[in-house]
């Protein structure tokens, strides 16, 4: 079944100019956390933060609607958010925590709730989760090397990067767009075994792929997840589109055909890994 | 005449036993208490590693005092370097140390219901309050120390995070709840401390007590005043030979006698407390967890949650014995090291029960032996705590040594 399990799919826009200004793509993330602090869901968020260095994201412990709106806007690059939930458990003293993050750290966190290892009484507090899709990763290294050797274009003035359209494209001191093939091997290794492109086991799952510019794709997949996004339509958040209006080849049919490539991918490189000898991790879910 | 054992003893940390020579009415005459618990070996495998190991080891002494164990341990530490920690970080420590008695007091609560408390339902209630006060003074130590059972956060230096304010507001609300509890709570372990048929004068003896402070406990305190009279006995030599093989914990000693430590202790010495025994000691920690309940909210009300909480120390050593005393729940924790090239050179620990051990023993005498095991869980002993290293030599058991590191005591 594509996409995973889930309760509904739509296509959504933010309403709060103060949300779009900063957001990647329909800002979902942003407002529905910033929501959910409101409306007392959630008592903190552990997000990708901005660092001093440019584009370099550092995973904070946000518990304000000022802090999730300063962490918005998509870094290509490794955040290990996860590694704050600590933190946010114990001297932050939060006990209902949003996890945003990347399909890997949905894994993390359901993992953690499911076996607890090295994490007494911190799985408990986790309150929400909110996956993002991702095709591959970058380090920040290789993330550096396409924007300014690649592009030519200097880090420090990026304001926007996009991945889309099969492109690799940053604004900055000029606007740039290469094709995605010359981003390839600067990916992260471990992504090529990675079977999971929409966030399949978080409670709210979105991304660019299948709407237009300005719009996020947004799957409801837990009683969670759905019920608090349906508050949120309701409170007017959002503009919400069908999906259905954009059809094929957009709309959940690129989806669907950028999510295939993924997995068989996986399936691919987890062969030639056993094939070498390697070990693989069995029972991977495709 | 005869002789009762009790062992292994119930409701309390640890494996003890009573070996309790009797008179024809079975009253005591001669009361020895001793730890069966294997000894661990802490301070032989501390010695080469890097002095930060030292609280994250000691901590694992007991799962249910972690903190009294790193703080004297870092305390220890910082006193041999010359270090200490910002004021902050004191503050942090102090409240740490305060969230784990607020858990461990009424920790013993549990363990003496029994003798006081018969019908079923009170029982069912009191545990369940109980529980609930231990469950905030845990939450405390989770977020100051990091942890609640081997708080991670207690470092050589100081604490190892600050909290934010809005955990420090949390904790205020805790501390608000933990109060309302406790007021219904105390009430009714004064209750039944007060309808109970204990004979009075059980467990009162006329061995010196030993405090350092009302609440954290002092090093100062303990160098001045009581370490210039220590001294230690072998277990054999204390206990004769024919019950002492079994027994696994040094005998420590100040100017030749058994000393008490813990709450008759402290509000002996700090509050002019005039009652000693059984029952004062179980009614001096009712009066305990009030103080350190106070004392908690007055840190968190002053605390400066920016402020910075640890001083790492960049010097390696000095080679010089430092000595770090905190008062956990059961008394004096002392622990003693000395530090050179950044590694632990030598360790002694001397726990709050190890102090309490003979004395419990003693403390039975003079009445009949079914009071024994109530006169030992007025002491909540931890027993694992108090075990620590024998000294042997070519096999034998030595006949009479004090320990002292190379440079002799300079403290």
């Amino acid at each position: 079944m594509a996409f995973g399990k889930y309760k509904e799919v739509m296509a959504l826009k933010a309403k709060d100019a103060k949300v779009t200004g900063v957001a990647q793509d329909g800002g979902v993330v942003t407002s529905i956390l910033c929501y959910a602090l409101e409306q007392g869901v959630i008592d903190g968020a552990l997000l990708a933060a901005k660092s001093d260095t440019p584009w370099l994201p550092k995973p904070v412990v946000a518990t304000t609607k000022e802090e999730i709106i300063a962490a918005a806007g998509t870094k290509y690059t490794i955040s290990p958010n996860m590694s704050a939930i600590k933190s946010a458990a114990r001297e932050y003293a939060l006990d209902k925590i949003a996890i945003v993050g990347t399909p890997c750290q949905i894994y993390a966190a359901r993992k953690m709730q499911l076996y607890p290892f090295g994490a007494r009484h911190i799985a408990d507090k986790i309150a929400l989760t909110v996956g993002i899709f991702c095709t591959e990763n970058f380090s920040y290294a290789g993330l550096k090397t396409v924007i300014e050797d690649h592009c030519k274009v200097p880090i420090e003035s990026v304001t926007k990067m996009e991945i889309g359209k099969g492109k690799f494209s940053v604004k900055g001191a000029k606007d740039v767009a290469i094709p995605i093939k010359e981003t390839h091997k600067y990916e992260q290794d471990g992504c090529h075994v990675c079977s999971d492109l929409t966030a399949e086991f978080a409670d709210i799952s979105t991304g660019s792929i299948g709407t237009p510019d300005g719009w996020s794709t947004c799957f409801t997949r837990t009683t969670k997840g759905s019920d608090l996004m349906k508050k949120a339509l309701a409170a007017g958040l959002f503009e919400k589109k069908e999906m259905a209006e954009f059809a094929a080849p957009m709309g959940l049919a690129m989806l669907e055909k950028l999510e295939t490539g993924k997995k068989d991918k996986a399936k691919k490189t987890v062969a030639d890994r056993t094939a070498l000898g390697l070990f693989t991790t069995p029972g991977i879910v495709y | 005449m005869g002789t009762i054992t009790i062992a292994p003893t119930t409701r309390n940390e640890g494996h003890g036993k009573f070996v309790l020579e009797v008179d024809d009415e079975g009253i005591v005459t001669k009361g020895f208490f001793m730890s069966l618990v294997l000894v661990r070996g802490f301070e032989k495998f501390l010695v080469g590693r890097a002095m930060e190991f030292a609280p994250v080891a000691t901590s694992r002494f007991c799962g249910l005092c972690p903190p009294t164990h790193a703080t004297a341990s870092s305390e220890a530490i910082e006193h041999s370097l010359g270090v200490s920690p910002p004021a902050a970080g004191l503050k942090l420590r102090e409240l740490c140390n305060i969230g784990n008695h607020l858990h461990d007091h009424p920790l013993q609560q549990v363990l003496v219901l029994p003798d006081f408390v018969s019908d079923p339902a009170e029982q069912r209630e009191a545990l369940a309050r109980i529980q609930k006060l231990r469950r905030i003074g845990q939450h405390v130590c989770d977020v100051v120390g990091g942890e609640a059972i081997h708080s991670p956060h207690i470092r050589v230096g100081g604490m190892a995070r600050n909290i934010s304010e809005a955990a420090r507001r949390k904790l205020l609300d805790d501390l608000a709840e933990f109060g309302r509890v406790w007021e219904d709570q105390r009430t009714f372990m004064e209750y039944a401390y007060d309808k109970s048929d204990v004979p009075p004068g059980l467990g009162a003896h006329d061995l010196p007590m030993m405090a350092t402070d009302l609440i954290y406990g002092r090093s100062d305190v303990f160098t001045r005043e009581y370490m210039p009279g220590y001294s230690e006995m072998l277990p054999l030599n204390y206990y004769g030979e024919e019950i002492g093989t079994e027994a696994c914990t040094v005998i420590p000693m100040l100017n030749g006698s058994p000393v008490e430590v813990g709450p008759v202790a402290r509000l002996r010495k700090y509050r002019k407390l005039k009652d000693t025994g059984t029952m004062a000691l179980d009614r001096a920690r009712l009066v305990e967890i009030s103080l350190r309940l106070e004392r908690a909210g007055e840190i968190l009300e002053g605390l400066d949650t920016k402020a910075r909480t640890l001083n790492k120390p960049v010097i390696k050593g000095t080679g010089r014995t430092g000595i770090g005393v905190n008062e956990a729940p059961r008394g004096t924790n002392v622990h003693m090291t000395c530090i050179d090239d950044g590694r632990i050179t030598w360790y002694k620990a001397m726990p709050a029960t190890m102090w309490n051990i003979p004395v419990i023993g003693r403390a039975t005498e003079g009445f009949h032996h079914k009071w024994a095991q109530w006169v030992m869980r007025a002491y909540d002993p931890c027993i694992s705590c108090a075990t620590h290293v024998i000294v042997m030599h070519e096999g034998e058991v030595v006949e009479r040594r004090t320990m002292a590191p190379a440079g002799g005591y300079n403290g």
